[in-house]
């Protein structure tokens, strides 16, 4: 007989969806007490992930979230700022283990930042697969995503067509046109440096901050996140019963074999005990 | 440590190099037979192994049920046409293969006299910008500047997918250049020929559009020098490094290149406005990305590290290049040590390239044609499991049968022994229909756990069995006794005991009382022994016979075994029939497969064997 513990490692090793979401329900239950929004920036490898969240912060002189010309983000990292908590996770596509770190991240956000390099203006086929992933474990995402396209300041003269190709490449993928904010983190960080209001103006930052507060302010974030617990709960029964019926099942075909070869030994044993008894008959006769 | 590997690259220079295009030219007029031999020797080994692989293809594509009488609801048909729909996945690709080969060795072909550079890599990393740089020094050229180029580049089109922008060969010439735009752009293998050079460009990988990205791939093999183009605003991702670690694998120069290695430094000026000026990252920004592109590399394919030696990592900027003239400006750009490696590789590689070229694309066509027959014949396995499983089956209902009929038999051949005791003919013809009636029902049982009926020769067979007519008849078992019906031995022996004892008796009175008393003695003596023989003359005996039973128990036993040796024939014989109605095509197809994979393998092995050794002289 497996224990409890035994049963839930099986049903882990057995499905990577209940695994995750297993873990993703008791990250949450840790979670419970903070109140405060988590607000997670998201996106593929050097998409400006960081900066854009040390603009966000205010590490504008000094960054918090650290930064480089090639992968710098391997861990998840999170920075509180006016009770708003900031998360930055690996970026998408550099390796399995930064892949998994930012799924781990994505947990127990409530408002997300997909982060896109406005230089590369299409979107790529791993972005396309990461928003339908989420979209697949979060269905209310729309409530939730705001797109951060990054490095304006290189795309400044042909952004709308720009926006254009990725509003319907992402509405393509998710079903939606969700909204989307450009910025400048150089344009943002030396405007305030150097006190260059234009600069501060055009980097798009006060924007996504904006974006952020009007989705908390619109969507009940607190009440999303106690419906998305419910949900994986619901989520981990589905995939209990699944694996319920699928172990019955199992043992119906092998219950099924093993009558049969009973069948067919009762048959041959009522078979020989028959002719046995026939024979003494006919002793008996004799 | 980067610095060093793109700034000595610059270097890499020949001092024998053709001076110039027509010096070039000459050169690879001069190896023309060269090219033609080695033309022709591909050509036999292509034959060969083309021989092979057409043999294995034919034999697979035929359906291995076809022949089967067995339903389609049959557990081994569900089987094994799950199992085949895996075959066929692996059978269309290695058609697949040999298309994509025959195509790419045609377009080599093509431009057999121009070194090929086949430029790949992301959507949007700047390929045809770089492209149309090298054509015209400038990434999105307008007609004055197409119409001011010298040389003049010939712009061609070679596939299209028709998902982006549907370019078309007219098209083509009349624009001169490609199509540059904010989206995805180029669906089309497309490219130009300038004196001792082709350039392609080729529609961008890992997009929303995957039928670009696959005609992209397929033309890879073909080119003498592949250039990789990953944005530097994501360098190493790990999609670009599994391609480029792909394109080792091919075993041809490789050009990696990380492109828009710049960044807009952007200000506001007096009135407001914002002022822009495109410049270069800065040094430890493009060597921190090559350093981690190489990096990673290392990791992702450490097999490959001898190969990575060879192979480039260039941060450019085309946009920055294109900007100004002055030779600092190229030498920032990243495009001098670009265009002094690609010179480098032309010059002096160029003419061993263009014959090592095909060879290499045979190695690895037979190298993956070794490595992917490994998943056809462990498929093959996998079918002749199934089969394996399904005869055992069979097989085991058959012993099932025979155990059954075994009983069945003993029963029969023992109440028909009481039932016609005594009557060999009457016994015989019971058992015989009854042997015929008990091989029909199993015979029948059998075929039909398997959906077939039987078949008239089957069931004809079930009817012919004639016991053996050497089998003992019944006989009664009997037993003589004799006994002794008179008996006169004891008569005689007081007749003659007493007549000779008179005898005698008076004999002795003679000789007086002592004397008579001697003679009835001797008398009696004489005369019992004399009466006793006499009278045994006259004993009488009868014999009379005990009727014991039968031998029914005897015929019993020798009946079933017969019974039972024809039963076992009998069924062996229908085992082997159904088993070879049902089975025995799928068998067949099997073997053949297996057969032809294994020439397969053994001729792609010594191929790329030989080629292998061929290419080392190059």
């Amino acid at each position: 007989m497996m224990t409890e513990p035994q049963m839930m490692q099986r049903l882990c090793d057995e499905s990577a969806e209940f695994a995750r979401l297993c873990q993703e329900t008791k990250a949450q239950a840790a979670r419970t007490l903070s109140k405060l929004p988590r607000v997670l920036a998201c996106g593929l490898l050097k998409a400006g992930k960081s900066s854009l969240l040390n603009a966000l912060t205010g590490n504008l002189a000094h960054e918090f979230f650290a930064t480089k010309a090639s992968r710098s983000t391997t861990q998840v990292a999170e920075l509180t700022v006016a009770e708003v908590t900031y998360v930055d996770t690996p970026g998408l596509d550099a390796c399995a283990a930064d892949d998994q770190e930012a799924w781990r991240g994505l947990e127990g956000a409530d408002q997300l930042l997909f982060v896109h390099d406005l230089r590369v203006a299409a979107l790529d086929v791993m972005e396309a697969a990461f928003l339908k992933e989420l979209q697949r474990r979060r269905p209310d995402v729309q409530r939730q995503l705001l797109v951060v396209l990054t490095h304006a300041e290189s795309a400044a003269t042909d952004v709308d067509a720009r926006l254009a190709d990725l509003g319907v490449s992402l509405k393509k993928v998710l079903g939606f046109r969700p909204t989307m904010v450009c910025t400048s983190f150089t344009r943002h960080r030396k405007g305030v440096l150097e006190h260059k209001p234009t600069l501060v103006a055009k980097s798009g930052m006060a924007d996504v901050l904006a974006h952020l507060s009007h989705l908390r302010h619109q969507n009940d974030w607190l009440a999303s996140r106690s419906v998305r617990q419910t949900c994986r709960q619901q989520q981990l029964a589905a995939l209990v019963t699944q694996a319920t019926s699928q172990r019955q099942h199992e043992l119906q075909g092998l219950q099924q074999a093993r009558a049969q070869l009973f069948g067919y030994l009762h048959n041959d044993f009522g078979n020989f005990l028959g002719c046995l008894r026939e024979r003494l008959a006919s002793y008996e006769r004799i | 440590m980067t610095n060093t590997v793109y700034t000595t690259s610059i270097a890499c220079t020949s001092s024998t190099a053709p001076a110039n295009r027509q010096d070039l030219l000459n050169t690879f007029h001069t190896v023309g037979a060269q090219f033609e031999q080695t033309r022709a020797n591909i050509g036999r080994r292509e034959a060969s192994i083309k021989t092979a692989l057409q043999r294995i293809l034919a034999t697979s594509a035929a359906d291995m049920l076809d022949k089967s009488p067995l339903p389609a609801t049959d557990p081994l048909c569900t089987l094994l046409a799950e199992s085949s729909k895996h075959i066929q996945v692996i059978v269309q690709d290695w058609a697949q293969r040999v298309q994509d080969y025959e195509r790419g060795t045609a377009f080599h072909a093509r431009y057999g006299d121009s070194l090929l550079v086949f430029v790949y890599g992301k959507v949007k990393a700047g390929k045809s910008s770089l492209g149309n740089y090298v054509a015209y020094g400038n990434s999105d050229p307008d007609d004055v500047c197409v119409g001011c180029a010298t040389p003049k580049p010939q712009f061609f089109l070679e596939a299209d997918t028709g998902a982006s922008e549907a370019m078309t060969a007219q098209r083509m010439q009349a624009r001169q250049r490609f199509g540059i735009g904010v989206t995805e752009t180029t669906s089309s293998i497309q490219g130009f020929t300038l004196p001792g050079v082709t350039w392609v460009d080729s529609p961008g990988i890992h997009s929303m559009t995957p039928v670009n990205g696959a005609l992209a791939s397929k033309y890879a093999s073909s080119a003498d020098v592949v250039v990789f183009l990953s944005h530097s605003s994501s360098p190493g991702r790990r999609s670009d490094l599994e391609e480029i670690a792909g394109l080792l694998h091919k075993d041809k120069p490789l050009v990696v290149l990380l492109t828009a290695s710049d960044f807009v430094d952007e200000d506001e000026d007096d009135n407001g406005q914002l002022v822009q000026a495109l410049v270069m990252k800065s040094t430890q920004d493009r060597d921190d990305q090559v350093n981690y592109v190489q990096q990673e590399l290392g990791v992702l394919a450490p097999a490959l590290r001898e190969r990575l030696l060879d192979t480039c990592v260039y941060p450019i900027s085309v946009a920055y290049a294109q900007a100004g003239t002055d030779a600092a400006r190229w030498k920032d750009s990243g495009m001098a040590a670009l265009a002094a490696r690609i010179a480098h590789i032309a010059q002096d590689q160029g003419l061993a390239l263009k014959r090592a070229t095909p060879l290499r694309n045979l190695k690895s066509f037979c190298d993956t044609l070794n490595t992917s027959s490994t998943q056809l014949e462990a498929q093959l396995q996998t079918q002749g499991q199934y089969l394996q499983g399904a005869r055992t089956e069979m097989r085991h209902f058959g012993e099932r049968s025979l155990t059954a009929m075994r009983l069945e038999l003993t029963q029969t051949a023992e109440k028909l022994a009481d039932k016609h005791a005594m009557d060999d003919v009457a016994f015989r013809t019971a058992c015989q229909q009854a042997l015929e009636r008990t091989l029909r029902d199993h015979g029948y049982a059998l075929f039909q756990h398997l959906g077939q009926s039987l078949d008239k020769a089957a069931a004809s067979a079930c009817r012919d069995v004639p016991l053996d007519s050497d089998l003992p008849g019944f006989q009664k078992h009997t037993m003589t006794q004799r006994y002794q019906s008179k008996r006169r031995e004891g008569q005689g022996k007081a007749i003659g005991g007493g007549l000779l004892s008179l005898t005698f008796g008076a004999a002795g009175a003679v000789l007086g009382p002592w004397g008579a008393a001697g003679g009835v003695a001797l008398g009696s003596y004489l005369g019992s022994k004399l009466g006793s023989a006499m009278g045994r003359r006259y004993d009488s005996h009868e014999t009379f016979e005990i009727n014991l039973g039968d031998n029914r128990q005897e015929i019993c036993l020798a009946v079933r075994q017969a019974m039972v040796q024809i039963a076992e024939k009998k069924m062996t014989e229908l085992c082997g029939q159904l088993d070879a109605l049902c089975f025995g095509a799928t068998q067949s197809w099997l073997a053949q497969c297996m057969a032809d994979l294994h020439t397969l393998r053994q001729e792609a092995q010594l191929q790329s064997r030989e080629l292998a050794l061929e290419l080392q002289t190059h």
